[in-house]
């Protein structure tokens, strides 16, 4: 047994939608510091995985543990549904997501993004959030860009103001849900070396990824997923350089 | 100067009555309207027919007919239910319908028809990722219609809302029908006692304008308010 809880453990995650299901039992663990990368082609069920973990999509079966507590479920006509608002909610704060399309709030400047999570949902008071709003732009290179509206902003600094919004809730579990898909290519650098030093300072995160140089380098686990299965994991040097599965060799093999 | 021969100051109170008349409809209209649209928009049936067989009943039913009816009707309905209550019960309560509460009701009530549509449309308009984002960062429906789901919307519904208040402004002319005296009842008797209708029907005519004219500043106002972060880079870049 260890002392400190998990942040995030995942058991037996399975979702269907109508007849079609996509995610057929999937488990992950993350522990303090663990970066574990999701890899598959479109389809596979990762991006549908990942949004599972905080609920934005409803699993139909699983367990999910977030920092040792168990996120209860009920039964409805509907289907399966948090039991509990209020305990979601709570975790939500607690585990912080960058999406594909950033989804900065477009009414708000970059810092009012930053800052309104913590100041609203956490009940911060508004001066510190703000100071240390200010201390994670500059972390990430916005300092100059706190008062700009996402629309002023390119694609690579909307994503890094979104990673600082991520981190001003001081989350447990950091998800990525593909968080450079939608760069353009010269941007992606800036945006995969701030993921870079978060993963060096020891956060744990939970990427959805296209990236293989960014998944090799710095995640302590990968996952392949195929049609909502786990078809190899393990450290990236053995599933990414040792591939045993053909339709992995595949996928890793050069696109032409 | 004109002479309006002693109508003056119940002409002025007649425009007061306007002006109150269709700021406070306007606000029954917009609550009726954010409800509507809500019910239209929730997962319950219930809810959604609720609000289809509002929209439906009100939109497709000329506006005085439905404001005679209401305030005829309303005050036999509220008879028969008072008559019912001493004869059942022996309690004896007697309710007059005020003309400008049965005006406010009615206005509010057809034009909250109007702003469901405007609302639905517009909250419907709002990008969903933003809306992800926040149940992402665990904010509650409730905060979340309070900081993102209403500031963004807004933007949307402006263009309508400002329309509905244009026509709702000009319906109020109608509750002369009902005995309210608004400035066109006032206008409508002067002219009728002195036979001069220009010198009554002018200003009114002017003092609509004027207040369709400050709306359409206000209103200005709020679109640019509510666009922040959505327009051109160089209208907000100093």
């Amino acid at each position: 047994m260890v002392d400190t809880p998990l942040p995030l453990e995942v058991r037996n995650l399975k979702k269907r939608f109508g007849d079609n299901e996509v995610l057929k039992g999937l488990s992950l663990q993350a522990h303090q510091g663990d970066v574990i990368t999701l890899i598959g082609a479109s389809g596979s069920g990762k991006s549908t995985f990942l949004r599972c973990m905080n609920l934005l999509e409803q699993p139909n079966e699983g367990e999910l543990i977030v920092h040792g507590e168990t996120i209860r479920f009920k039964e409805t006509r509907q289907g399966r549904e948090p039991a509990d608002w209020q305990q979601v909610v709570n975790m939500r704060a607690k585990l912080s997501m960058v999406f594909q399309n950033f989804n900065l709030w477009a009414h708000m400047t970059l810092l009012e993004n930053v800052i309104e999570a913590p100041v609203h949902v956490l009940k911060k008071p508004r001066k510190e959030a703000v100071e240390h709003g200010r201390a994670l732009l500059d972390r990430v290179g916005l300092l100059d860009r706190a008062d700009y509206y996402p629309a002023q902003m390119s694609g690579g600094q909307q994503q890094r103001g979104a990673i600082a919004r991520a981190l001003a809730m001081d989350p447990e579990v950091m998800l990525f849900d593909e968080p450079t898909s939608a760069l353009d290519p010269e941007l992606v650098g800036d945006v995969l070396k701030v993921m870079r030093d978060l993963a060096k300072e020891g956060r744990t995160m939970i990427v959805v990824t296209h990236e293989m140089a960014f998944a090799k380098d710095v995640s302590s686990q990968v996952m392949y997923l195929h049609e909502g299965m786990v078809e190899e994991a393990g450290p990236p040097a053995e599933v990414l350089g040792n591939p045993r599965s053909e339709r992995l060799k595949q996928f890793l093999a050069p696109k032409h | 100067m004109i002479d309006l021969q002693g109508y003056g100051p119940r002409l002025l109170e007649g425009a007061l009555v306007t002006i109150e008349l269709a700021l406070l409809s306007l606000v029954v209209a917009i609550i009726l309207g954010l409800l509507t649209a809500s019910a239209k928009m929730s997962r319950s049936w219930l809810l959604h027919k609720i609000g289809t067989l509002y929209t439906t009943i009100i939109r497709g039913v000329p506006d005085l007919v439905l404001m005679l009816l209401l305030f005829f009707g309303g005050q036999i309905g509220i008879n028969m239910i008072t008559d019912w209550l001493y004869d059942r019960f022996g309690i004896d309560i007697f309710i007059n319908v005020n003309e400008f509460a049965a005006g406010v009701i009615t206005i509010g009530l057809i034009f909250g028809a109007y702003m469901a549509e405007t609302f639905r449309g517009a909250f419907m308009a709002v990008d969903s990722g933003q809306i992800e984002a926040g149940r992402a960062y665990g904010m509650s429906e409730r905060l979340m219609f309070r900081r993102i789901r209403f500031p963004q919307m807004m933007r949307h519904a402006l263009p309508g809302l400002s329309n509905n208040w244009m026509v709702l402004l000009k319906t109020t002319a109608l509750v002369s029908i009902i005995g309210l005296t608004d400035m066109v009842r006032v206008a409508a008797e002067a002219s009728k006692a002195t036979h001069e209708p220009f010198t009554f029907l002018i200003p009114v005519a002017v003092i609509y304008l004027l207040i369709a004219s400050v709306s359409e500043w206000i209103f200005a106002r709020l679109q640019k308010h509510y666009n922040v972060g959505f327009g051109e880079a160089d209208e907000w870049n100093n």
